[in-house]
């Protein structure tokens, strides 16, 4: 693990919530792997208007991973929906960069206490973030950071996230343990066609046979057909029917 | 194999997955929160679906024929194999309407073993029909109370129909004397708007030729 840095926060304001202040009820399968507690430093009313999108996918991504990463933000910035990322090196950096540049609305899931940067080269880009739209951690500040952080982050994206889209993974990327979480949650699962044809990894027949759905430019709209139109009025609790 | 050429369905919801009024919107808000087991505001979804199905129980005779203390509902697999702890969608729907009353039991008989394209984001010549279920379900040694003589098959969206159609021979086969019956939560309007989400409907699916049409 690369050394992390302390961020100067004095002027950034951070809070503390449970999942179910910023979400709502939970039900029993979502309650199973939610933290107890998530800490925030942004405007937490981006979770209440739009779908959230996660992307995800590798630290070391592809060229072609990456502008498949920027182009879907971009789609997704189209129509309002807010995307949801790790702030980790590669395929995140780059849905939230595009998301940025195209101007709509972004959620960062840390791996790190909200006081840290990892990777460092992201400090900017998390400020930013957490001073203009949502960054959410649910490791206290002063939390070592572990490895095993990443993965029990990725569970807390996949509880975030309407749908989860990976762009890119190996066969022991940390993202397969958000698609394994958003299949049990019952959250559409999609995988980058590119991905699946990928004869080095493994791991997408194994995520199609249980769920998981083929993203390509042909089926783009299953996913936007597959979400929510999230309004305040979900939260404010006017069932209509 | 041969399919039923008219089977009969019960909804109660509808939503349009690409309408673009702010109710076909919020229909699409409604499904996902089905499909996810989720909440409006501190109320969830399917159970307050399921007291309106038992609030409207009197008013429409096609509710009544669905459920009741005699009846057994079966919930259908999703597209894909499930492990154990996954969401299953049916199932919790049929636990709501066993709350409710609306059923003696709840059996968990059928299982996917293989999957099957996603019938809403499939590409037409793509989509699951009859048979395709039909190769991709098992019913698994069923232990009911007492042999039913009413079973309710409960899926979450009904689209086309053609997972009931696949599915209702296999039961058929478990219960050869039970009389089988058909209730989606939600119906799919694929092309134009709702004007209400709140539409309890009775419709037909008819499947020939190799064919689907639901209607309506």
């Amino acid at each position: 693990m690369k050394e992390a840095i302390v961020l100067p926060l004095t002027s950034i304001p951070c809070r503390a919530f449970t999942p179910v202040d910023l979400l709502g009820p939970l039900n029993d399968v979502e309650q199973q792997h939610a933290p107890a507690t998530l800490f925030v430093a942004g405007d937490p009313q981006i979770l209440h208007h739009g779908a959230r999108v996660a992307i995800v996918g590798s630290r070391k991504a592809s060229s072609q991973g990456l502008a498949r990463a920027r182009k879907l933000a971009t789609r997704l910035c189209e129509r309002a929906m807010v995307v949801v990322s790790g702030l980790a090196e590669g395929i995140d950096t780059a849905a939230h960069q595009a998301i940025l540049a195209a101007g709509g609305r972004t959620i960062a899931v840390l791996g790190t206490p909200l006081d840290q940067v990892y990777p460092k080269a992201n400090t900017a880009l998390q400020h930013q973030i957490m001073r203009d739209h949502l960054c959410i951690s649910q490791f206290p500040a002063g939390t070592p950071i572990h490895r095993r952080n990443f993965p029990m982050r990725n569970r807390t994206m996949a509880l975030l996230a309407d749908a989860t889209v990976i762009i890119e993974a190996t066969d022991t990327s940390g993202s397969l343990v958000q698609g394994w979480e958003a299949l049990r949650l019952g959250r559409g699962l999609f995988i980058a066609k590119s991905v699946v044809e990928d004869a080095t990894v493994s791991w997408p027949t194994k995520m199609l046979h249980y769920g998981g759905q083929i993203l390509s430019d042909e089926t783009l709209d299953s996913l936007f057909d597959s979400l929510p139109h999230r309004t305040e009025a979900d939260v404010r609790g006017v069932i209509p029917f | 194999m041969s399919f039923p050429s008219n089977l009969a369905f019960v909804s109660l919801l509808q939503y349009a997955p690409r309408g673009t009024t702010p109710l076909s919107q919020t229909s699409r808000t409604v499904t996902y929160k089905v499909k996810s087991d989720g909440f409006i505001g501190s109320t969830r979804v399917i159970a307050h679906a399921a007291r309106r199905v038992a609030e409207h129980l009197g008013a429409y005779a096609f509710l009544q024929e669905c459920f009741g203390p005699d009846v057994t509902l079966v919930p259908l697999p999703r597209s894909s194999p499930r492990r154990a702890g996954f969401l299953w969608p049916a199932e919790r729907i049929c636990a709501g309407l066993f709350a409710e009353g609306l059923g003696r039991e709840i059996l968990r008989c059928v299982a996917r073993t293989q999957p099957v394209p996603h019938a809403s984001s499939a590409a037409p010549g793509q989509r699951p029909n009859p048979p395709d279920h039909y190769a991709s379900i098992t019913v698994r040694a069923p232990r009911p109370r007492a042999h039913p003589n009413r079973i309710t098959l409960v899926d979450d969206v009904i689209t086309r129909g053609s997972s009931f159609v696949g599915m209702v021979p296999r039961i058929q086969e478990a219960f050869p004397n039970a009389i089988v019956r058909c209730f989606a939560l939600v119906r799919t309007i694929s092309t134009g708007d709702v004007d209400a989400i709140f539409a309890p409907t009775a419709g037909t699916i008819t499947h020939r030729d190799g064919l689907l049409m639901r209607q309506p």
